[in-house]
């Protein structure tokens, strides 16, 4: 069994039975006027179908799981770390501003996820969030928000 | 010939020295903020709209043909040279113009690019002058069925997009549709999948979808391992197209224009649509097919043309009938507008100078870019060289930016993040992002056109056979879908039993 | 070490030099500093292009810069949302039109604010009027004509409408409601899209406002039936109102205003009806909004508000009747 295509075609056909659920409380509408359930909940049907071929293939199929193709250990860190660092910029923007947050994002970045010395990253912060709020916001006006403290 | 005398005069306005510093404007300007991911032609004219009221009507047009333009070409650089593309029109681009830079051929990639666009931009040009009242006319004969059948065919081709599995890419095409249907039903006003995020109310936006999708998770995919090895190859293979280059793209380009500019003519029609349509024409007419997708030059060549020819074509009916055809026409149309001009029938009759003269910079443009850009190649080449453990964060930096710009809203940067995140699974697992992007974008229009034909033919489905139009891209898309099952029977069966590992 | 720390304190000094280059002006009487407006539709639309032609002089008349942001979406409710929820200090307002505060909240449910009490209403400027619109070749030549092929074939005529819960959407209820027929509305994404469905005969006509459709009415290609306003247009004498035509409450005026979160101090909303009164005198301003096509009708805040309440009450019967 290819274990990992029998998860992803569960998860396929979970997908396209909550779907199918959800669809089916909009209104359906008639054939004069089709209300907004009708091409979800026909979609979610095709999903459910095309699950089930896959599932049957997963569960069939003969060829062993494949091999990673890198014996290196996977940073899963690096990634947590770009994704929450995004999560945060975008949050507290508004209240920390444009200028500030790029410095503290990209410093971020090129300490943590491939170490730099901290006298890098810093300036590496510094002369981007500077250059950057230059375009931006003045140059180009973007108006990207300035924060509590005006910039 | 009067058109040639009317052509002249044109040039005789877009040349005054004047007008050529804001056409060279417009296309730097749109050039620089066209390579932020996600900032394409629309997001350009709104940032830069205001700049042109202070500026004499005939110069802000052709500053902002300039800025169109110029930004559809930007975003071509970022596609190619980090996988991140400028606008949703530019995700085909990625998928082989990536692939060519980091086999150190990103100069050629961009240099076609650069070139196909300015074929394409000039011919576009040419049958815009030569077509558009007659080309009008046949727009207006789209109504909703015309539209459905027409998206069928668009979808149909997806069969062709898929390299691996067409099983998976038929899922992630579902999964691009439903995402379409986020917001509120724009027929019946029902909020659908909304779970009260206001943001959401409006749709997932494709811009902050594409940025996800492509940047965000090829930056994941980069930092998942230590970087040692290369993630471009250093040695630069050369600046330009070689004869090679040239001789495998002059078809696609050529073919690229011609779809480009009939596509880009029909109000509404995205400019992403005919970028698949060439790239998935190319990988049928090549030799090679499978090699689509690891660096093929045709796979740049003609989406490019594509795409440029594109905007020239939407410019058709909004010149000549003054309908704003997507987001960058209705942004030209507007400026035009608080400029006291009215695009429309009585626009050649009443402005002739604003007329010919746009007409006559969007070519001047189209030379200065390329003018422009070619020496930036080697500018634009070296910023590979940067090492990647610093290049990837202003990645992350602009990515973010771009997600932003467009709707001002913190939120969808949020979205951005998460579609990285989902871009990233899906590789990890071989679904292809592509067709995610096609199908969103068809599938609004599609379902609209859909309930729209049913309204006007009160529930008979005979409509979308008894309009001419209508039947021949239905039966040709129908046909498109099904022929596999019976020409190539033995490889879905195979594919059916296989799962195309 | 010691080159260590003079780096350091550099970082520093350059990081405090970045702070104060960057601190606000010093204090005075409303306005002090920039206003953001947000605009709650996408930019080159109606509202969005009347707000961009107005807002030159308004920065002018207040003496500092007017901002325009736009945020599209659920028919301004999108961009709208932000506002309500922002300080009511006066430096982030929303430039919309009346369709988001009293047609909108009847056809879009959970919607996360109250359209009337959560804002402050600050001024009307202008409003545009909706009516019908048919292509030259077609048989409908006047309101009467549309009526009377109503009235024989319920249903049968499709009329388009640039979305759900706009003006016109809305004025196509009341025509039914008014002419006693039944026509099926058809709806589009945008003045846009409903004129080439006009002009290609795929709709027998569509209900929607003058500016979308212009440029053909200016070629002849499109006949304007009627307007839906209390008096005719002063730009078009020529074109009948419904009201003339026996379709006594069939008034549809879309109003352009502006609105702030609740709790603006009376201050700021007497500055911006100054402003705004100053606005609409100068020439520029009143060229351009000729231009696009719009009347000029200046509110106070307080009857501006009044007037949105009045509308929507009688919105409410119009739908409940539905």
């Amino acid at each position: 069994m290819a274990w990992v295509k029998v998860y992803c075609s569960l998860f396929w056909l979970l997908f396209s039975v909550l779907t199918c659920l959800q669809a089916s409380r909009l209104d359906m509408g008639e054939t004069s006027a089709p209300g907004p359930g009708f091409y979800p909940l026909t979609i979610g049907v095709v999903m459910g179908i095309l699950s089930l071929i896959v599932f049957c293939q997963a569960i069939q199929s003969k060829k062993p799981a494949e091999k990673t193709t890198s014996t290196e250990r996977i940073r899963w860190w690096n990634i947590v770390v770009i994704l929450a660092a995004v999560t945060l910029y975008t949050l507290s923007i508004g209240k920390i501003g444009f200028l500030i947050n790029t410095f503290l994002l990209i410093t971020l970045l090129l300490k943590v996820v491939q170490p730099q010395s901290w006298k890098t990253s810093i300036l590496g912060g510094l002369i981007t969030a500077v250059a950057s709020e230059l375009v931006f916001n003045v140059i180009l006006r973007a108006q990207i928000p300035t924060g509590l403290l005006g910039f | 010939m009067d058109i040639i005398k009317d052509l002249l005069f044109g040039f005789s306005v877009a040349t005054t020295p004047v007008n050529l510093l804001y056409c060279f404007a417009g296309v730097l300007v749109g050039t620089l903020v066209g390579v932020l991911p996600g900032v394409g032609p629309p997001a350009a004219l709104s940032l830069l709209l205001p700049v042109t009221f202070h500026v004499p009507p005939v110069s802000a047009v052709i500053l902002l043909a300039g800025i169109m333009y110029g930004a559809m070409y930007g975003g071509s650089t970022t596609s190619i040279l980090v996988n991140i593309p400028g606008e949703a029109a530019s995700v085909v681009t990625c998928l082989d113009g990536y692939q060519m830079a980091r086999k150190g051929r990103a100069g050629p990639a961009l240099g076609i690019s650069a070139f196909g666009s300015f074929i394409a931009g000039t011919v576009s040009v040419v049958l815009l002058i030569l077509l558009a009242p007659t080309l009008a006319k046949f727009a207006l004969r789209f109504g909703p069925p015309e539209y459905f059948s027409l998206m069928v065919l668009g979808l149909s081709i997806l069969v062709y997009l898929a390299r691996g599995s067409i099983i998976n890419a038929l899922l992630i095409v579902c999964l691009g549709l439903l995402l379409g249907t986020v917001g509120l039903d724009p027929m019946s006003g029902s909020p659908r999948f909304i779970y009260k995020i206001t943001t959401l109310m409006d749709g997932i936006g494709l811009v902050q979808v594409v940025i996800g999708l492509f940047g965000i998770s090829e930056v994941l995919l980069n930092v998942e391992t230590t970087f040692k090895q290369e993630i471009f190859e250093t040695k630069i293979k050369g600046l330009l197209p070689n004869r090679e280059d040239w001789k495998r793209s002059i078809g696609p380009i050529g073919r690229g224009t011609i779809i480009g500019f009939f596509l880009g003519i029909v109000p509404g029609m995205s400019v992403v649509i005919p970028t698949f349509v060439s790239y998935v024409l190319e990988k049928k007419l090549s030799k090679y097919p499978e090699k689509f997708g690891t660096g093929v030059i045709e796979g740049v060549a003609g989406p490019e043309s594509a795409n440029n020819a594109a905007s020239g074509g939407t410019l058709v009916p909004m010149l000549s009938l003054g309908i704003p055809t997507g987001a960058a026409t209705a942004l030209l149309l507007g400026a035009l507008m608080i400029h006291g001009l009215r695009p429309g029938p009585l626009l050649i009759k009443d402005s002739p100078e604003v007329f010919w003269g746009v007409v006559a910079s969007l070519y001047v443009g189209n030379v200065m870019l390329l003018v422009l850009n070619l020496p930036l190649i080697g500018l634009w080449v070296k910023i590979l060289k940067v090492p990647y453990h610093y290049l990837f964060s202003l990645i992350v930096l602009f990515c973010i930016i771009g997600s932003y710009v467009t709707n001002n809203n913190p939120y969808d940067v949020v979205i951005m993040g998460l579609f990285g995140l989902i871009g990233y699974a899906m590789k990890k697992l071989n679904y292809e992002a592509a067709p995610l992007v096609l199908a969103l974008v068809l599938g609004p229009m599609m379902e609209n056109a859909l309930r729209r034909s049913l309204v006007l033919s009160e529930g008979s489905i005979g409509v979308f056979f008894t309009r001419p139009i209508s039947a021949f891209f239905l039966i040709a898309g129908l046909l498109i879908l099904f022929s596999p099952l019976f020409l190539k029977k033995r490889r879905l069966r195979e594919d059916l039993r296989s799962g195309g590992e | 070490m010691n080159k260590r720390r003079i780096q350091m304190y550099l970082v520093l000094f350059l990081m405090a030099a970045c702070f104060l280059w960057a601190a606000p002006s010093s204090a005075q009487d409303y306005p002090k500093g920039p206003i953001q407006i947000v605009i709650p539709f996408a930019p080159g639309g109606a509202t969005d292009l009347f707000w961009r032609a107005v807002g030159d002089v308004l920065s002018k008349n207040l003496k500092v810069t007017v901002a325009f942001v736009n945020k599209a979406g659920g028919g301004g409710i999108v961009g709208m949302a932000p506002v309500v929820t922002s300080k009511p200090d006066g430096y982030t307002l929303c430039a919309g039109n009346s369709d988001t505060l009293n047609t909108t909240p009847l056809f879009t449910k959970d919607i996360p604010f109250d359209t009337i009490n959560d804002l402050t209403y600050i001024c009307k400027l202008a409003i545009f009027p909706q009516g019908m619109a048919a292509r030259t070749e077609s048989p409908f030549k006047t309101v009467e004509d549309v009526i009377a092929f109503a009235k024989e074939n319920p249903k049968k005529l499709k009329a388009g409408v640039p979305g759900i819960g706009t003006s016109p959407h809305l004025a196509s209820f009341m025509f039914n409601r008014d002419a006693n027929v039944d026509v099926t509305t058809v709806a589009f994404g945008g003045g846009g899209e409903v004129v080439p469905q006009i002009l290609g005969g795929h709709i027998d006509f569509a209900f929607i406002s003058m500016p979308p459709v212009k440029a053909q009415y200016d070629a002849g290609k499109i006949r304007y039936l009627a307007f839906f306003a209390k008096k005719r247009h002063p730009l078009y004498p020529a074109i009948p109102t419904a009201v003339e035509k026996g379709l006594k409450r069939t008034v549809v005026e879309t109003g352009i205003g502006l609105v702030g979160p609740k709790g603006l101090p009376p201050a700021i909303i007497k500055r911006w009806e100054e402003a705004a009164q100053q606005a609409l005198k100068d020439p520029a301003v009143i060229a351009a909004v000729n231009k696009l096509d719009y009347v000029i009708d200046y509110k106070s805040g307080e009857d501006y508000k009044k007037e949105i309440v009045e509308e929507f009450a009688d919105f409410k019967e119009l739908m409940g009747k539905k």
